[in-house]
């Protein structure tokens, strides 16, 4: 195989798909990245790690079609290093040989037979604006749990329906739910490990007027965007029911400046620890934030918002108030609270996303 | 050679290390915390029934003549623009908790008394925070910081004379009482003052004109042993020199808590018994919401008919106080234990490796709702008294008759139940 191309085409595209992918698989062959050089001046790399594949082409000159399996971090970390100008690559039976300007080096080949083959997306096909869907990969994933011993939870479900996707994530102690406006030629329902939906979210956001491409089976999905072809297997288990989760009314509301309140809770929060959350009083003028440590220090501070109901006081971990006023979009966020046992509840200025956050206990309610 | 001098010096025992720390007025003054419009109100908490006593009222209140312990109905008759509010013990037990956390910043040295009162020796405290008086009024200013409460302190030579000298001060204020003139403060004071001599006591010291500590003071220790007999007297005279012996005792965390029970007749039946450990179970739970502790440990002790006792444990991945989880564990255990056909004589249920139970973030999925279920269990019990409210399967735990048939599947008793699948909280 040999090819031309231009260095910051190359260089990124490297970067790009080897994201998402493990950087510590336990196959020599899989620290590799496949490339792909075809007639027609297509370069296509495809790295996995048997769990995420990414795939991602790129034009180029080829000057003599081939296939080669080079160690991915060497070869991106040259190439990133090269000054601006052309790359020639050029491979044989056992090397790459790379040039640029007055570089030259060759990187020895991984055996490209013991690169996996991979399966084909299929399936359930999905079509939204991938700006639409990174905003939306924004606002879930971050809801996602980190605790292996549940694996259903580390993941992100992705429900398809003709009407659209339902993009839902909950650690138990908080959950987002986001709808997207897709086209779609069937159902699906799939849960997709969080950083493979990330990923995809990140590749949409590159290419934010374009298009993204879901692909759901039962085995695996795929997201298509920006050029990128990301594959990952998925979650086995069941998603809890998060529909019965969701309040359809609601007894006080607060309207309130979103990044007023944002901002207090940051700034409350500092002094919350896990046994000393942040508390919000809510009354007629608005809402007090408060918090204190035996050890460390308190802080209060007042946003003044329009509130709607009974006098109530509230206790939240304040990272989780912040993950979700962060990911409402908008001005003003409405914050619905019904008790200090029942989750509050986040909606931005579109109807679309719904953030649910259990409270922290106080050891005597009236405290 | 001066420097070991010095040290010596320095480390030597201050005189007075004793202090006597009480909340002023504390029940009422935690009620104008949590309604700040209650602030300069006669507030009286307690008898909000016909028959009640006044546990605790505020100073403007007790200017009315108002005092703990008097009947509701004199209070009101006293006192008509009080305001009467019914006791809030979660609240004053967090204030206390807060309260004994301000005093332990200062010496492991801290003896509650009650939820408002504490002995502190200072002793080895003054290198880092001063002499004791000194002490006392930083635990004053950090007491008032930390919850928004005023309190009093007594710093002397002794338990006694410090628990006077605060009561002498309050509210609001600081005594110190220096060993050389503690007879001097204790002789105008009535005997009545004294640990240990009540209403009787002082009636009867009375008759001989023994009115003050000082007047105590003076009568020869064999007179009195004709009044109040040997060891009082002994305990009266020594008190009325200020002499007292007893010493700082540290509430010590406890490290397990645990309920047993010994059985009429040796059980055999299997259901019969998870239902004891059901019941066991809910009560050590009980104790360990009631005190605050959640546990990582749970042991369960089976004592056979034959007197062999075999105690299993689990450790539980997320520290518990709820009664449907240690059950879940013990019945485990149980299940688990060698051999059949087992006549248990006797059940025990233990939680150790308790951690102080804080905050709690509340899970949208939860196994099971007990938590909730047995939270107000708790306050059904407080209010209508222990058993009033229960697991239906506990209803008949009659033992020494035979249980009914029922029981035996009620699925409530499979320790693998869970009241519900997934289904979370309900709204």
């Amino acid at each position: 195989m040999k090819f031309r191309c231009d260095r910051d085409a190359l260089s990124e595209a490297l970067q790009t798909v080897q994201r998402g992918v493990s950087s510590r698989p336990g196959i020599p062959a899989l620290t590799g990245v496949l490339l792909d050089g075809a007639a027609d001046g297509q370069l296509t790399m495809t790295t996995t790690d048997l769990e995420v594949s990414a795939r991602l082409t790129i034009d180029v000159q080829v000057t003599e079609p081939g296939v080669a399996l080079i160690p991915a971090r060497l070869l991106t970390d040259t190439v990133k290093s090269l000054s601006d100008a052309p790359v020639d690559v050029e491979t044989d039976q056992s090397q790459a040989r790379i040039r640029c300007a007055a570089y030259e080096g060759s990187l020895r080949l991984l055996p490209a037979e013991d690169f996996p083959g991979l399966q084909e997306p299929g399936g359930t096909r999905v079509e939204a604006d991938a700006g639409a869907f990174a905003e939306a990969v924004s606002q879930v994933a971050r809801a996602a749990s980190r605790d292996e011993a549940r694996p259903v939870l580390t993941g992100v479900l992705v429900e398809v329906s003709r009407e659209g996707c339902v993009l839902v994530a909950t650690d138990s102690y908080r959950l987002a739910v986001r709808d997207l406006v897709a086209s779609a030629d069937g159902e699906a329902k799939a849960i997709v490990p969080e950083r493979a939906f990330s990923e995809a979210g990140r590749a949409a956001a590159g290419d934010e007027k374009g298009k993204v491409e879901i692909l759901v089976d039962d085995a695996q999905v795929s997201f298509r965007a920006g050029g990128l072809t990301l594959t990952s297997r998925l979650i086995e288990g069941e998603f809890p029911n998060y529909r019965q989760l969701l309040p359809d009314t609601h007894e006080s509301r607060l309207t309130v400046s979103r990044q007023q309140l944002l901002d207090a809770v940051r700034r409350v929060g500092l002094l919350a620890r896990d046994t000393t959350p942040v508390r919000l009083e809510f009354n007629a003028l608005g809402v007090k934030l408060s918090s204190s440590s035996p050890d460390l220090g308190q802080a209060v501070e007042t946003v003044e918002a329009r509130y709607e109901g009974d006098d109530l006081t509230v206790a939240f971990n304040p990272q989780y108030l912040i993950d979700g006023l962060t990911a409402a979009v908008g001005e003003s966020v409405r914050l619905d609270v019904r008790d200090g046992l029942k989750p509050g509840v986040v909606h931005g200025e579109s109807d679309g996303f719904t953030y649910l956050v259990m409270p922290v206990r106080l050891p005597a309610a009236v405290v | 050679m001066i420097g070991p001098a010095v040290a010596w010096i320095s480390m030597a025992r201050p005189s007075e290390p004793i202090l006597h720390v009480d909340l002023d007025a504390f029940y009422a003054s935690v009620e104008v915390l949590k309604d700040p419009s209650l602030r300069g109100k006669p507030v009286i908490v307690g008898g909000t029934g016909s028959r009640g006593v006044v546990t605790s009222a505020s100073y403007e209140a007790r200017r009315s003549g108002v005092h703990s312990a008097m009947p509701s109905v004199r209070a009101r008759r006293l006192c008509p623009e009080g305001i009467f509010l019914p006791p809030d013990f979660e609240a004053y037990r967090v204030h206390s908790n807060r309260f004994r956390e301000v005093m332990l910043s200062f010496t492991p040295l801290v003896e509650p008394i009650s939820l408002d009162e504490a002995f502190l020796d200072v002793g080895g405290a003054t290198r880092l925070f001063g002499e004791p008086p000194e002490i006392a009024g930083k635990i004053r200013d950090a007491v008032l910081e930390g919850l928004g409460v005023t309190c009093s302190a007594g710093v002397a030579s002794t338990k006694f004379v410090a628990k006077l000298a605060s009561a002498h001060c309050k509210p609001d204020g600081l005594l110190h009482v220096p060993a050389a003139q503690t007879i001097g403060f204790l002789e105008p004071l009535p005997v009545g003052r004294l640990w240990g001599v009540g209403e009787k006591t002082a009636d009867l010291l009375g008759r001989l004109a023994i009115r003050t500590i000082g007047d105590l003071a003076r009568t020869p220790e064999q007179v009195l042993q004709r009044l109040v007999g040997e060891a009082a007297a002994r305990h009266l005279t020594q008190l009325a020199h200020g002499l007292d012996e007893r010493e700082v005792i540290p509430y010590e965390a406890p490290k397990s808590i645990g309920h047993e029970e010994t059985f009429d007749r040796d059980l055999d039946d299997d259901g019969e018994i998870l239902r004891e450990l059901l019941h066991l179970s809910g009560r050590v739970a009980a104790r360990l919401r009631e005190d605050g502790y959640r546990a990582r440990t749970v042991t369960l002790k089976a004592r056979l008919a034959n007197f062999t006792t075999l105690t299993r444990s689990r450790t539980v991945r997320d520290p518990t106080d709820v009664g449907a989880d240690l059950f879940h564990a013990v019945g485990e255990l149980y299940r688990a234990l060698p051999g059949t056909g087992r006549r248990i004589r006797l059940l025990g249920v233990q939680a150790s490796g308790l951690e102080r139970a804080g905050a709690e973030q509340l899970a949208l999925l939860r196994a099971g709702r007990w938590d909730d279920v047995e939270r107000t269990l708790d306050r059904i019990e407080r209010r209508f008294g222990r058993g009033s409210a229960t697991h239906a399967t506990l209803l008949d735990r009659d033992r020494g008759r035979p249980r009914s048939p029922a029981a035996a599947r009620d699925p409530t008793l499979d320790p693998g139940f869970r009241p519900s699948g997934e289904p979370p909280y309900n709204r």
